[in-house]
Order: structure tokens, then C-alpha cells, then sequence
């Protein structure tokens, strides 16, 4: 019985012993179920209602993509109306799930981002899978409730929800009426560039101008957005052919081109130069792009790490972008889930930029030899810093080039430098110990010198994860009841 | 808004009557406690009674929830101790929560990331298949493999400490 295997063989084969019920309790059980239910359907035909009115209400498309190289006809230059901010209100599916007793999971309509918060409540079980930050005012989008029985799209229940204290209290928010990411369907990201104008995209691409309390589906004629990032007055958006399927809808992708949008127009204009088409990895390698923004549209400055390892660069302006670097240290890899980077996670504040370079997966070890390189020059030149730790696969990283912080999410855990990536610690998370000490991480971002927030691997815990004193301590802070 | 209907009823009284007692069962030696076994148990049918219709695999569906349940009945017990902890600091550790007596499966099972764990939960000991786990947890079969594996992985090094 010394043998581990013998003994988690043992644990998992021995006979599991019956307990029954105590007396009355199925009539227990179907009394409460009872209850629920009628809860449940009278909040879900309140919603449904809404809905119908709003699509009734609803005008058509109004924006499409703008392209300089006229005639392609994928592509169409024709300029839509943008939508107006009263539009009446298209709620997310936010509701049914596995609600509790006391959980109101109605969708809400026309609740909307702000900094008094909507009023509304987050729906059950929300599970976050992207979150944006406008200083203390934020937003994640995620499931909630069941799949397969949601009020709205009967398989996906897409939601949002608001925060305006940075994290510690969340209400409802409208929601795209859409799915999960599923092939070329559906949205999994979220990004606002103030408490009005946002972007849900992954694949689709939806618009509000309103705080979340309308969206609009903006046509991609085809394409599929990757990544979207904003900053200044826009949002640069990264569309790409792709032909993943599932929650992977960023596989396999070809053609990236870089779009960007001032904020209100809903007018996308392909940026000139090389990122108007990026070049493409090795033959027989799909590789991930990824995007990243610092600053405002004066001396702001964006990032774009093509699938080949080429390095973009240019102004928040819409004007040209330009080749930084022919190719990065390490290049990126396929895209994860979601269209996560591989291989090469880029992080960019003032001037710096950071590259952490991994290895391969040890999937046997879970370990991942990890490379943290940088650069002072807009990426021009690189220099190593250090070998980083080995510890877990990483996901994501954050930097603040003026503190020299460094934060890594991994499947470990999250880890931090303080000293540019030279030496690293494990963070301390609490509620720490068995279960989220040991929490994986899907993302972290850090948005001033203390500030940051960090979403965990299983969005089944329905937190995120807040620090307040720059990735030293990082504290759980639940969305939704479970 | 009518009650489950008749046949709807028996069906799910049928279901109950067959499952729960293993349910529990299954619970119970997670959380080694049979009041929040019950409790847990009674919860995930409740939620599956509110749910009834629609449900293409209900069992499924069961130990999803408990699963869930029992993550939850983690963390809160975990807080509960950690909150003891720092009340009785400077106080000898309380010997069922020392590390070198704490190593036994379960507790390892419970310790492992939430991601690999349910996985490992729902495949290994509930006995589902990883398609169906994998359409349970809305991942890749190939991730949901791979997590088994690191799963196992963990625990064997675990173990051999």
C-alpha cells in the first residue's frame, strides 16, 4: 500500500457506502424545487418580453469596416449610422442557472456601467472570462446560470457585470445577446475604453455607447476578432480568418489585419502599413497575434506581435504602423483558448517592454521553462533579464516599468518581481491554503503603480482577484453567489 | 405554474429513490460529515428538480452540482479554519490540520487546483467518461486529459513525499 498509485487507486476504487435519505426528505426537495421554479419562470418571461420589444425596436447593422485598398469586396467601405445612445435596451441571457434561493437572476435591461452602479443584481453563477478596468469602474462578461437552459439563446446565458469600487461589490449589466465563443459564433472578451464606449469581441464584435445598456453587433464580414485593445479615443481591433473550432475559435486563423476605431463612429479603418496585413508564422505553424496599447492618443504608442515574431509598431492616431523589430527573441506559439498567446506573452508601460519567452509544456511535471526578456528601445533591441521560474504554465503578464513590477500568471498561481524579472515570489492570495493558494490564473493586468486585478483559471469560482498594493497580496472577491 | 406533473414526478422520485443514496454516499466521503452530505445532496437534487425538464442526462447533471457543492463546502471549511488559526496563533497547531498528518487523499484531492479537481473528481471517481466530462466542464477532451493527467501526477508526488 506504500505505492502512491496503489493508494489513490485504493481511495478512488473503494466501495462507496450508501446513505439514505432521511424520512421525507424527496418531498423536501420537490417543495423547494417547486419554489424555484415558479421564481424562475415568471423572471424569465419578464425578460423574455423585454427582449422581444428590443428587437422589434432594433435598426439594422450600422457599421462596417473601412479599408483604404477600395474594391475588395469582403471588405465594403460603405459607412453605417452609429447607433443611438437611446436605443432601446438589448439585455444579455443572464438568467436561469442553478440559482440559489435567495438569487434574483432576471437579465437585466438598460442596467449599464457607472459609477453609482445599476441596481441590478449579477446573475447566478456568473463565471468571468474576461474583465476591463476604467479606474475603479470595471466590467466582466462570462456565463451564468445553466447552459442549455437560458431564458434568451437557450444554450448560452452571456452576462456582464459592473463594479465602481474596484472589484468589491458587482451589479448587473446589459449583455450582447449572443453565446459563448463557439467556432465563428458568439463573444468571450471584453474591453471598455471609458464608462460608456465598450467592445465585447471573440469572435464576434459588439459595440455599446452607453454604458452596457445597449449593444450592437458590428459586422466582420467573415472575419473573426482576436484581440481588441483600447486606448486615447480608440479601440484597435485585430480581425483574422480563422477556422478553429469551439471555444479555440482564434485557431488556425490567416489573413490578421489591424483595424481601429475612434470611439462613437463604429467606422473600423484598416491601419496602413505592414499591420494592415501581418505576416504569417513558418509554413505549417498557426501562430497567435497579440496586441498591446500604453498611453494616451498624444505619445500614446501600440504593440503588435505578429504570428511570424515580427514586432508592429505605431501611434494611438490611426496613422501608420511600422516594423519594430524583424523578430522577437522567442516566437509566439499557437493561441490557447480564447485566442491566449503562447510562447511569447508581451507587456509593454512607458517605453518598456517585457517578453516572457516559454519553453514547451511539460504537461508530465506541469512545468515551463520561462525566459524574461526586455527592451528600452520600442522593441528594437532586446537583452535578457533572467531565466524566470519554472513553476506552472504561464498565461498572462503584467508590467509597471516604473516600479521595474513584473507579474506573471501562471497555472500555479500568480508570481511577482519586483526588480524587472531578476528574482521572483510566489504572491500571497488570499483567502489563501488549500484551495485558492492554489488557484491557477488565466490573466492578470495591472492598471496604476498599486492597482490590478487577475482572473482565475477556473471561472467556476466565480471571483476575480483584486491587489491593491501592487501583486504583493491579492485578495478573492466574488461576482456572484455560486 | 403547475406542480411536476405525475409521470414527471414518479420519474424524478424513481431517479431520487435510485440515486441519491450513492450520491450522498459519495458526498459524505469527501466532506466526512453525513449532515452536510445530506445537505448537499438534497441541494443538488433540489437544483435538479427546478431543472427537470429539458435535462438530457440528469445524473450527470447531479454530480456536476455536488461537485460544485462540495468545492464550495471546501473553501467555506477552509476559511473557517484559517479564521481559527490566526485566533489561536501562538497556539500549538491544531494536529488534525498538521501537514504531516494531513496526507491522506482526500485531503490531497482537496488541495489540488480547482481545475485539475473536478476533472479528477468527476472522471476518476463518479466514473464519467472524459467526453462526458469534458462537455460537463465546457473544455477540450484533449485539456480535460491533460488535467487528468496532472491531476494523477500531482498526487503520486504527493504521495511518494
Amino acid at each position: 500500500m506504500s505505492d502512491p498509485e496503489d493508494r489513490i487507486d485504493a481511495w478512488l476504487n473503494a466501495e462507496v457506502e450508501p446513505l439514505a435519505p432521511p424520512p421525507g426528505t424527496f418531498d423536501r426537495i420537490r417543495h423547494r424545487a417547486h419554489g424555484r421554479k415558479v421564481r424562475r419562470a415568471t423572471m424569465s418571461a419578464a425578460g423574455a418580453a423585454i427582449v422581444i420589444a428590443a428587437a422589434a425596436a432594433a435598426p439594422g447593422i450600422a457599421s462596417a469596416l473601412l479599408h483604404p485598398s477600395a474594391g475588395r469586396p469582403e471588405r465594403p467601405a460603405a459607412v453605417g449610422t452609429p447607433a443611438p445612445a437611446s436605443r432601446p435596451a438589448v439585455t444579455g441571457s443572464g438568467s436561469g442557472g442553478v440559482s440559489s434561493e435567495s438569487s434574483s437572476p432576471v437579465p437585466t435591461p438598460g442596467a449599464s456601467l457607472s459609477a453609482t452602479g445599476s441596481g441590478a443584481p449579477v446573475p447566478p453563477n456568473f463565471q468571468p472570462a474576461s474583465v476591463t478596468f476604467v479606474g475603479q469602474v470595471g466590467a466582466v462578461i462570462g456565463q451564468a446560470g445553466t447552459p442549455g437552459h437560458c431564458p434568451i439563446i437557450r444554450a448560452d446565458c452571456t452576462s456582464l457585470a459592473g463594479t465602481s469600487d474596484y472589484g468589491t461589490s458587482w451589479y448587473g449589466v446589459s449583455a450582447p445577446v449572443t453565446g459563448a465563443p463557439d467556432g465563428s459564433r458568439g463573444v468571450g472578451q471584453l474591453r471598455f475604453l471609458d464608462t460608456r464606449d465598450g467592445w465585447a469581441f471573440g469572435p464576434e464584435l459588439w459595440v455599446t455607447h452607453d454604458g452596457g445598456s445597449s449593444w450592437t453587433r458590428e459586422k466582420t464580414y467573415g472575419m473573426r476578432v482576436t484581440d481588441l485593445e483600447t486606448a486615447g479615443n480608440r479601440a484597435f481591433a485585430l480581425f483574422a480568418k480563422c477556422t478553429g473550432s469551439g471555444a479555440d475559435y482564434a485557431a488556425r486563423c490567416t489573413s490578421f489585419s489591424l483595424y481601429t476605431s475612434v470611439a462613437g463612429t463604429d467606422q473600423w479603418q484598416s491601419v496602413s502599413g505592414p499591420a494592415a496585413s501581418l505576416p504569417q508564422a513558418g509554413a505549417g505553424q498557426a501562430a497567435a497575434a497579440s496586441l498591446v496599447l500604453t498611453g494616451g492618443p498624444a505619445g500614446g504608442q501600440g504593440y503588435l506581435l505578429a504570428p511570424s515574431g515580427e514586432l508592429l509598431t505605431g501611434p494611438l492616431t490611426g496613422a501608420a504602423w511600422t516594423v519594430a523589430s524583424p523578430g522577437v527573441p522567442c516566437p509566439p506559439g499557437a493561441p490557447g483558448p480564447g485566442g491566449q498567446p503562447t510562447g511569447a506573452l508581451l507587456a509593454a508601460d512607458s517605453g518598456q517592454l517585457v517578453l516572457v519567452c516559454t519553453s514547451a509544456t511539460s504537461t508530465a511535471s506541469d512545468t515551463q521553462a520561462k525566459l524574461v526578456v526586455e527592451s528600452s528601445d520600442g522593441g528594437a533591441h532586446w537583452s535578457k533579464v533572467a531565466a524566470a521560474l519554472s513553476a506552472g504554465i504561464a498565461t498572462s503578464v503584467a508590467i509597471q516599468a516604473q516600479d521595474h513590477l513584473v507579474v506573471l500568471a501562471t497555472d500555479a498561481g500568480l508570481y511577482r518581481s519586483g526588480d524587472g524579472g531578476l528574482t521572483w515570489r510566489r504572491t500571497q492570495v488570499s483567502p489563501g491554503g488549500a484551495t485558492a493558494g492554489e488557484t491557477g490564473f488565466s490573466y492578470v493586468g495591472m492598471t496604476s503603480l498599486t492597482n490590478g486585478v487577475a482572473l482565475p483559471a477556473d471561472p467556476g469560482l466565480h471571483e476575480v482577484f483584486i491587489t491593491t498594493d501592487g501583486g504583493i497580496s491579492w485578495q478573492a472577491h466574488a461576482v456572484s453567489p455560486s | 405554474m403547475a406542480r411536476l406533473r405525475t409521470a414527471d414526478r414518479e420519474a424524478a422520485e424513481d431517479l431520487f429513490n435510485a440515486c441519491y443514496p450513492r450520491l450522498a454516499g459519495w458526498v459524505r466521503r469527501l466532506v466526512d460529515d453525513d449532515e452536510t452530505a445530506h445537505e448537499i445532496a438534497s441541494e443538488a437534487f433540489t437544483r435538479l428538480l427546478a431543472r427537470w425538464s429539458g435535462l438530457d442526462n440528469p445524473q450527470s447533471y447531479l454530480y456536476m452540482i455536488a461537485t460544485n457543492l462540495v468545492r464550495d463546502h471546501w473553501r467555506k471549511s477552509g476559511r473557517e479554519r484559517r479564521a481559527i488559526r490566526s485566533l489561536t496563533a501562538g497556539a500549538p497547531l491544531d494536529p488534525a490540520y498538521h501537514p504531516a498528518q494531513d496526507v491522506d487523499v482526500r485531503a490531497l484531492i482537496e488541495a489540488l487546483p480547482p481545475r485539475l479537481r473536478s476533472a479528477f473528481l468527476l472522471h476518476y471517481y463518479a466514473g464519467f467518461g472524459v467526453r462526458e466530462v469534458a462537455a460537463m466542464l465546457g473544455r477540450p477532451e484533449g485539456t480535460v486529459k491533460a488535467d487528468l493527467h496532472h491531476a494523477r501526477a500531482r498526487l503520486k508526488a504527493a504521495l511518494g513525499d
